[in-house]
């Protein structure tokens, strides 16, 4: 570590404002935040260091009795999923506590991580395989699989609209199992020896939000009362969402009878 | 039973690569995905619904604490696909499909069900995590060092 003196505080604390930010936006748990940020301000030596992370933003402040107290405070927007991204910023932080790399570096290699682990078309054909292989998980036969892929080949087109028009993700949910449920209530009209009710289970496990669970649960564990709540909440709306999207579905292709 | 836990195995990884997990992850969370399928099967058969989702849960947890250490990435890289197949997506279709046919007989006990797999994921989750804490609390006790 450089002496007290040589270090660049300013570089310093944006690193760890950017490496949480980073982290945040890329749906890492809030404790996991928090460490990262305390991990790389630490390295300063300075008396104090805080971090305060709720789920929407984040401060930090880094402070010693010979310097003026410097704050961040960022605001963040939205929640994807990428744990590619959360994984690289946590082993990079690691490597700059215990040294094996520079400030210069650490700031360099955060700021130009790789968003996208795996190109586009890749992830299309896995929305169609993850829905297509969840029907059978289910149960479902030869017949099932082959039609849900179908289902799921419109929702990775569905998905791409919806990335076009940047549409708010509740409401993305619930298009996207309306969608689901009347194309599968089609799908069984046309081909009654079909089973609606795996068609559909298989394809809104896509969108059910397993992940927001899981991270709700670990950040209410580790004290975090306000995002773990916040994170209930998500995913209670969420799975309203794609259940009253199904419902909508249903009710819209009953109607037609 | 084993074609399907096989598909879930299949369904894993893919949902790995669409939320991004990093490549060293990819085969594990496979793997576990087929391994809490197969618990939660089981169990199932012998017992009830909740007590399987549970007990994979648990099992889940678990094993992605250990697996994510050995493959020094953050645990939640393996344990968020791998706890996806368990999480109550057919119950929720069939308290919906239920409401729909305005049958609260079963929509009722099948909403319950749903909520309560939920929450016995999260306890299962929650019991494990607690566990890992003080392990690690103890573990650097006896070593005396920072993480």
């Amino acid at each position: 570590m450089s002496g007290k003196n040589t270090m660049d505080y300013k570089l310093l604390i944006d690193t760890a404002a950017l490496a949480g930010t980073i982290m945040l936006e890329n749906g890492a748990e809030i404790y996991r935040v928090e460490e990262t940020i305390n991990y790389i301000l630490k390295v300063s030596g300075l008396k104090t260091t805080e971090a305060f992370v709720v789920s929407t933003g984040l401060m930090i402040s880094l402070d010693n009795p010979d310097i003026d107290a410097l704050t961040v405070v960022r605001r963040v927007n939205g929640s994807a999923i990428n744990l590619n991204v959360v994984a690289k910023v946590n082993d990079i932080s690691r490597r700059f506590y215990k040294g094996q790399i520079s400030l210069e570096e650490a700031f360099y290699q955060i700021k130009h991580i790789d968003r996208q682990l795996y190109p586009w078309w890749l992830k299309d054909i896995c929305t169609v395989l993850v829905v297509i292989f969840f029907t059978g998980m289910f149960g479902g036969g030869w017949q099932d699989m082959v039609f849900t892929g179908i289902v799921g080949l419109c929702l990775a087109g569905w998905f791409h609209i919806v990335k076009r028009i940047g549409l708010n993700s509740l409401i993305r949910d619930l298009l996207s199992s309306v969608l689901i449920s009347v194309l599968a209530a089609f799908l069984v009209r046309f081909n009654p020896q079909l089973h609606l009710n795996l068609i559909i289970t298989g394809s809104i496990m896509l969108l059910v939000p397993g992940a927001i669970i899981t991270n709700a649960i670990r950040d209410t564990l580790h004290g975090d009362y306000a995002a773990g709540n916040a994170k209930i909440l998500e995913a209670f709306v969420k799975a309203a969402m794609i259940a009253l999207g199904v419902y909508a579905g249903l009710l819209i292709t009953g109607g037609i009878d | 039973m084993v074609l399907q836990c096989i598909f879930a195995f299949c369904a894993i990884i893919g949902f790995s690569i669409i939320i991004e997990a990093p490549k060293k992850c990819l085969f594990v969370n496979g793997v576990l995905g087929m391994l809490g399928w197969a618990v939660y099967l089981l169990i199932e058969a012998i017992s009830a619904m909740l007590a399987a989702t549970f007990v994979s849960a648990l099992v889940l947890a678990v094993a992605a604490h250990i697996l994510a250490r050995i493959l020094k990435t953050p645990v939640t890289t393996v344990l968020i696909p791998a706890i996806l197949t368990i999480v109550p997506g057919a119950g929720m279709y069939q308290t919906v499909y239920y409401l729909f046919l305005s049958d609260m007989e079963q929509a009722i006990p099948s909403l319950v069900n749903t909520i309560g797999a939920a929450g016995a994921i999260a306890t299962a989750i929650f019991i494990v995590d607690a566990f890992v804490v003080v392990l690690k609390k103890i573990f650097l006790y006896e070593h005396g060092t920072k993480p």
